[in-house]
């Protein structure tokens, strides 16, 4: 699914975010990426969805050149990659609904095609009965899932977490790392970034450990 | 092609951002008004002008006045000669130096004694040409005829109302001048204008942008409301522009030539033709996207380093 050949990121100013990583992801793995803060986490699943180019190196996602993609092709690219903040990035205004259908509003599907799978993704999190509410009027992991659902409405072959239990209590933590290993069990890689090195090694699956931008382990 | 659907939700998010600037719309469709108005004036009269040049044009008639005591054959050779310059339609009438000073006199009417006191006859005899012009007809074929004219032997002297026409076409020329000049500044402000009013409305949706890159919509499906936008600011001040033209033209402009006397000598008043309140309004409207485009760009410039 993901392949890093010597990835090194050095952001303006000289600030080294990734150093000669290597790394292979295979179809339908659930990876743990941890580290400290500041130690490249978000930078390397920022390279994977596009947001930002290596230094040099050669990364492959899905097959695709993405080190040297051009920016025409970013958001094809993207369709294909569901992203989880630890800020969820939902949209105030709108409701629960309008935020996961948005994500196939902007890329033009039919209005009957959108509800189809706004509804099937709603019954998946379990917030259908939430669907009219407003982000401000659910708790933290509710505004997760809804991010989640929003996430994997466009069926991606690929779903990436940047600290997707950061803002949330013990419990909720539980029950979205359990969505995401439910997304996994589907056949979805998914890709999980986090400071809690225990925690993921609990889950017994793939851990990458990075820090001051190299992998140790 | 564009699905009707992604059009109607291209319609929709434009009308939005519309009404959440609320004041900031408003006055940036005011201002722009106002600008697209000043240049409205400068067309008006340029049209004006171009019309009263017209009118002269079309109502000209050459005066050849010939020297004194030239023979019978002289006269009528220059006859010919003055019917090659002109075209079959136009009327040569030839006035002697009596029928002149008749005619003259005709038109002192009661004052006739003003003439007393004159030794003989000083009015020369002529030729007025009545030209029927054709539609093409210009002021540059006009002087050509009238400078053919001048150079033929026993020729005193050609008028045409030269001067009318000249002071009218030097107008002409500046006030083009200045519309190109203003025209330009104006543009320019009203490109500035609906840029800010586009780049608050992108602030204001910064998150919602944000998002829909990162769900893979492509630049142009962002772009396309705040094209829209931008479109819509350009449009509405360029009809509301030409309406508050029409309305100073009809109910300020007129009326008020219409009551003072010493208008009266003006020829029949034009406002500008459908075609270039279409241009107005087409131009502010393109200059509206262009806006857009330009706080698009700097707002929508990838960050993937």
């Amino acid at each position: 699914m993901i392949q890093m050949r010597h990835i090194t990121k050095v952001y303006e100013k000289g600030i080294q975010a990734l150093n000669d990583i290597n790394v292979e992801i295979g179809r339908g793995e659930m990876v743990f990426i941890t580290g400290p803060s500041g130690a490249g986490k978000t930078t390397f699943l920022k390279l994977i969805y596009a947001e930002t180019k290596p230094t040099s190196g050669l990364l492959f996602v899905g097959g695709k050149n993405v080190s040297s993609l051009a920016s025409r092709d970013v958001p094809y690219l993207r369709r294909r990659i569901g992203v989880v903040y630890q800020d969820f990035k939902l949209l105030y205004q709108k409701t629960v609904f309008e935020n996961i259908a948005f994500a196939l509003r902007v890329i033009s599907l039919p209005s009957a095609e959108i509800y189809k799978r706004t509804i099937k993704v709603l019954n998946i999190v379990e917030l259908t009965h939430k669907k009219d509410a407003f982000p401000h009027q659910l708790s933290g992991g509710e505004q997760q899932r809804v991010a989640i659902a929003r996430a994997i409405v466009n069926d991606p072959v690929l779903i990436l977490a940047d600290e997707p239990t950061g803002n949330l209590d013990a419990g909720m933590a539980a029950n979205i790392m359990n969505f995401f290993m439910e997304t996994n069990h589907q056949g979805t890689t998914v890709i999980v970034a986090t400071h809690n090195k225990e925690k993921a090694l609990k889950m017994g699956t793939h851990v990458i450990h990075v820090d001051s931008g190299q992998i140790v382990g | 092609m564009i699905h009707p659907q992604t059009f109607g939700y291209f319609c929709r998010e434009a009308m939005i951002n519309f009404k959440r600037a609320g004041a900031m719309t408003y006055a940036s469709i005011g201002v722009i008004t106002v600008t697209l108005f000043i240049m409205g004036i400068f067309l008006l009269l340029i049209v004006n002008l171009r019309l009263a040049q017209d009118v002269l044009i079309k109502k000209a008639s050459i005066i050849v006045y010939l020297k004194d005591g030239l023979p019978t054959e002289t006269i009528q050779s220059i006859q010919t000669n003055i019917g090659r310059q002109v075209n079959q339609a136009s009327q040569i009438i030839y006035v002697s130096k009596q029928d002149a000073l008749e005619g003259f006199k005709k038109e002192l009417g009661q004052q006739e004694d003003i003439l007393s006191g004159v030794q003989g006859n000083p009015l020369p005899a002529y030729f007025e040409i009545k030209l029927t012009p054709s539609k093409r007809f210009s002021w540059e074929r006009l002087k050509k005829i009238a400078v053919a004219i001048e150079g033929m032997e026993g020729i005193e002297g050609v008028d045409y109302g030269q001067k009318a026409v000249e002071v009218i076409g030097t107008i002409t020329d500046v006030v083009r001048m200045f519309i190109i000049g203003i025209g330009f500044i104006l543009g320019l402000a009203t490109l500035i204008i609906i840029s800010n009013t586009i780049e608050l409305a992108l602030f204001a949706r910064q998150d919602e942008i944000e998002i829909m890159k990162l769900v893979g919509a492509t630049p142009w499906f962002i772009r396309c409301p705040y094209l829209l936008e931008g479109m819509i600011h350009g449009l509405i001040s360029g009809i509301l522009s030409i309406g508050l033209l029409w309305l100073i033209y009809h109910f300020g402009l007129l009326k008020t030539l219409a009551a003072n006397p010493i208008f009266l000598f003006l020829p029949q008043m034009e406002f500008i033709s459908w075609q270039m309140m279409s241009i107005l309004i087409v131009s502010s409207g393109f200059l509206g996207c262009l806006g857009s485009l330009l706080s698009l760009h700097y707002f929508l410039k990838s960050n993937r380093e």
